[in-house]
């Protein structure tokens, strides 16, 4: 019984119209802090930015950053803990408030007097018209109309009362959704060389409740890079094929960004690339590989590969030609793939250009749940702007009295009473 | 004469014509028996709106891709947004006091995008691969038209606070008006169907600040559904690109917050103790929301958002 006491009033509170007004605005807060506090750097970042002395930015030092993880306010468990209230209030306030209110419109309300404080429009017509007439009007504009002697009730609109609780539901939807991605969830990461098989190996990220499947086999049949006509990246393209344990093709696509690979619950996306080194032929059969190390000048970048001390070579383009200095940074020659030339007394050939692929593998089981909420909440918040209007119609001193109510568009609501009075007029 | 002449003209044009037409809304608003302004100020905006959207349509033809690349397109494209809504909202309402309010943001706009972002950054250049999607155009588009009204939401929630602050509580549109503005300001042309017994009655019943109120809420109230459109697309977007559809980078999580912030004042709308003046308040602070989220974000340079430019 006593926890009935404390239990009850506390469950009743989250389904308050104000309390879920304040936690709306108290999520925004903390995002708000969130995105002006640095996320996920390291204590030294914090220790050098946020110091312990009194000039301290929005009063707050590296050891408050620590303590309350303010660091990784996104993931701690006081944010969660937020957002699981947050999900508890749309609960309790669909059962508690919308779906009696949803069950409340469906009934008819018969009203034998004229006093009310929630009569919008209020208009008196001469007692002439049938009852029949006026629920043929009334059905013309889509009223669900009730009549009993005197008395008329009519209301539209019941879609406005139910799309709410589909918001509602949708939200509710979209946060399991997000549990069962954070618990299921898995993620790796693989930069493989073309031609190359590979497996899953590098995760990233993976849930408390999630499985890392040991027979996934894939390869990278090819690598392209396509270029604008002013040398920037138009778009990365990877052929990658899926093999099973008997090296049988079950899949194959050229994925490239925003094109991945669906298989079997897996989604394979093009994310990074790297050129990892040369494949030279030194004179008639000596074949080396000579990496290449990166470097970014003007926001362009270009790999740089030397070898024998005397030669260096700039790649800026896997397409055009590879340009050759000596050790003065003076041009000496410019080749092409698979084209001979004599360098410093050295015949060469570059073979190859070595370069890898970045993978990103994601297998996440909470997808389709937050896919189809999203398609819900979309449609149900559009669909939340439809009225729910109440009309009654009263045969009163040989007059017969309108009046109404609506939840929305109560300027557009008057102009239908007015309509639905003028029209009576002119017709009788 | 090259397309990029002609591109830089029709936006140098409505930078001019937008003077031209913010002297005449306010103008309008002084003298309202001076039936000129109210078509200046009209024929102006519609000029306004065909060269921004010419400019628009010149680079889309020239680069072969919807031009929401780069922050000066993104920035044309909120004016022209911004215009059309304008032109719609004047058409049902007749009013000069929307196109007072929402022309100085669209000069402020204008100037920003060809006077002080540099050269390159007005540049069009190709898309880089994450882009490369026909998300980009359904994403952006309708988040720019989520921002022009909720921009434009707010500002009238603005301008109810300020009304409110001032205590023109009482203030009807009647024939005896206490403000110079016309008999048909701020109600709809829908109402001509009435006689005059019912139509006066709803004139007098219609206060200023009420139909301001009214206005913002529905003009809120489209922008929220589009937002909530324009955040989901951008998520599914992020999950076929990225692979994830949410990263708490800046961009996203301050549309988050425009989201609850909005989300808020329509709640706050259904509290029977909220009504009036605290709605307006949530909603001002969604126009100051809503800018960061657009801009703010940016100048940061940070996240998968950022146009790299601090000014």
């Amino acid at each position: 019984m006593k926890y009935k006491i404390i239990f009850w009033p506390c469950i009743k509170k989250l389904g308050n119209l104000s309390f879920s007004i304040f936690l709306l605005l108290l999520i925004s807060g903390i995002s708000i802090l969130g995105t002006i506090i640095e996320q996920d750097q390291t204590i030294e970042y914090y220790q050098a930015n946020y110091p312990l002395d009194t000039n301290k930015v929005l009063g707050i030092d590296w050891k408050t950053i620590e303590f309350f993880k303010l660091n990784e306010l996104y993931s701690n468990w006081g944010f969660l803990g937020l957002l699981t209230i947050f999900g508890l209030s749309l609960v309790v306030c669909t059962l508690s408030t919308q779906m009696p209110g949803l069950k409340n419109a469906r009934r008819w309300k018969f009203k034998k007097q004229t006093g009310l404080n929630d009569i919008l429009s209020k208009d008196k017509i001469p007692n002439i018209v049938c009852p029949s007439s006026l629920v043929y009007f009334l059905s013309q504009s889509n009223y669900y109309t009730f009549h009993q002697s005197f008395y008329l009730y009519s209301y539209k609109g019941l879609l406005g009362r139910l799309a709410p609780i589909l918001v509602h539901i949708s939200l509710i939807n979209i946060l399991i959704g997000s549990l069962i991605s954070l618990l299921t969830g898995v993620s790796f990461q693989e930069m493989i060389p073309e031609g190359e098989l590979f497996h899953l190996k590098n995760i990233i990220k993976s849930g408390k409740l999630s499985s890392i499947p040991d027979d996934f086999i894939g390869q990278i049949n090819d690598f392209n890079i396509e270029y604008h006509s002013d040398g920037s990246v138009k778009q990365f393209y990877s052929n990658i094929a899926i093999i099973n344990k008997k090296f049988k093709v079950i899949a194959n696509k050229t994925i490239s960004v925003n094109e991945p690979l669906y298989f079997q619950g897996f989604t394979l996306y093009q994310s990074d690339w790297q050129v990892n080194g040369l494949k030279l032929k030194i004179g008639r059969k000596h074949i080396v590989h000579v990496p290449l190390y990166k470097t970014t000048n003007n926001n362009q970048s270009y790999w740089i590969a030397s070898f024998d001390n005397k030669i260096t070579l700039l790649i800026s383009d896997l397409y055009k030609p590879i340009l050759c200095y000596d050790n003065n940074g003076s041009l000496l020659q410019s080749l092409n793939l698979k084209e001979k030339v004599i360098v410093n007394n050295i015949p060469l050939e570059i073979i190859e250009i070595i370069k890898s692929t970045g993978i990103q593998i994601k297998k996440d089981q909470g997808i389709p749940i937050i896919y189809s909420n999203f398609f819900l909440l979309m449609l149900s918040t559009i669909v939340s702007y439809n009225s729910y209007s109440q009309l009654w119609l009263i045969n009163y001193c040989n007059e017969i009295k309108i009046f109404g109510t609506t939840n929305r568009a109560k300027l557009k609501f008057e102009h239908y009473v007015l309509s639905l009075k003028n029209m009576i007029i002119n017709l009788y | 004469m090259t397309s990029n002449i002609i591109e830089n003209n029709c936006v140098n044009i409505s930078f001019a014509l937008l003077l031209i037409c913010l002297l005449s809304y306010w103008c309008d608003l002084t003298f309202p028996k001076i039936h000129w302004f109210k078509y200046t100020s009209k024929i102006t905006t519609i000029i306004i709106n065909i060269l921004i959207g010419t400019s628009l349509g010149i680079r889309w033809v020239n680069m072969q891709y919807f031009p929401l690349s780069n922050l000066y397109e993104s920035l044309l494209f909120l004016t022209w947004c911004l215009t059309c809504i304008q032109i719609i909202l004047e058409q049902n309402t007749n009013s000069p006091i929307i196109g007072s309010l929402i022309t100085p943001i669209e000069l402020f706009i204008v100037a920003f995008a060809s006077l002080s972002l540099p050269s390159d950054m007005q540049q069009a250049s190709p898309l880089v691969p994450a882009l490369r999607s026909n998300w980009l155009m359904m994403h952006v588009t309708i988040m720019m038209l989520s921002y022009s009204c909720l921009i434009i939401g707010s500002l009238l929630s603005i301008l109810f606070l300020i009304i409110w602050k001032r205590q023109f509580k009482t203030i009807l549109i009647s024939n005896s008006g206490g403000l110079p503005v016309s008999k048909q300001t701020l109600i709809s042309q829908e109402q001509t169907k009435f006689n005059n017994k019912a139509r006066n009655k709803l004139y007098n019943r219609m206060n200023i600040l009420e139909s301001i109120d009214n206005l913002s809420y529905r003009i809120i109230g489209l922008g929220f559904p589009l937002l909530t459109i324009g955040i989901i697309s951008g998520a599914v977007w992020a999950n076929e690109a990225w692979g994830s559809y949410w990263s708490w980078d800046p961009k996203e999580t301050w549309a988050l917050i425009t989201w609850l912030i909005f989300a808020s004042y329509l709640h706050a709308r259904l509290n029977k103790l909220w009504q009036g003046e605290k709605p307006a308040i949530l909603a001002s602070i969604g126009f100051l929301i809503v800018w960061i989220c657009y801009l703010g974000v940016n100048f940061l340079g940070k996240g998968l958002h950022s146009y790299g430019w601090i000014p």
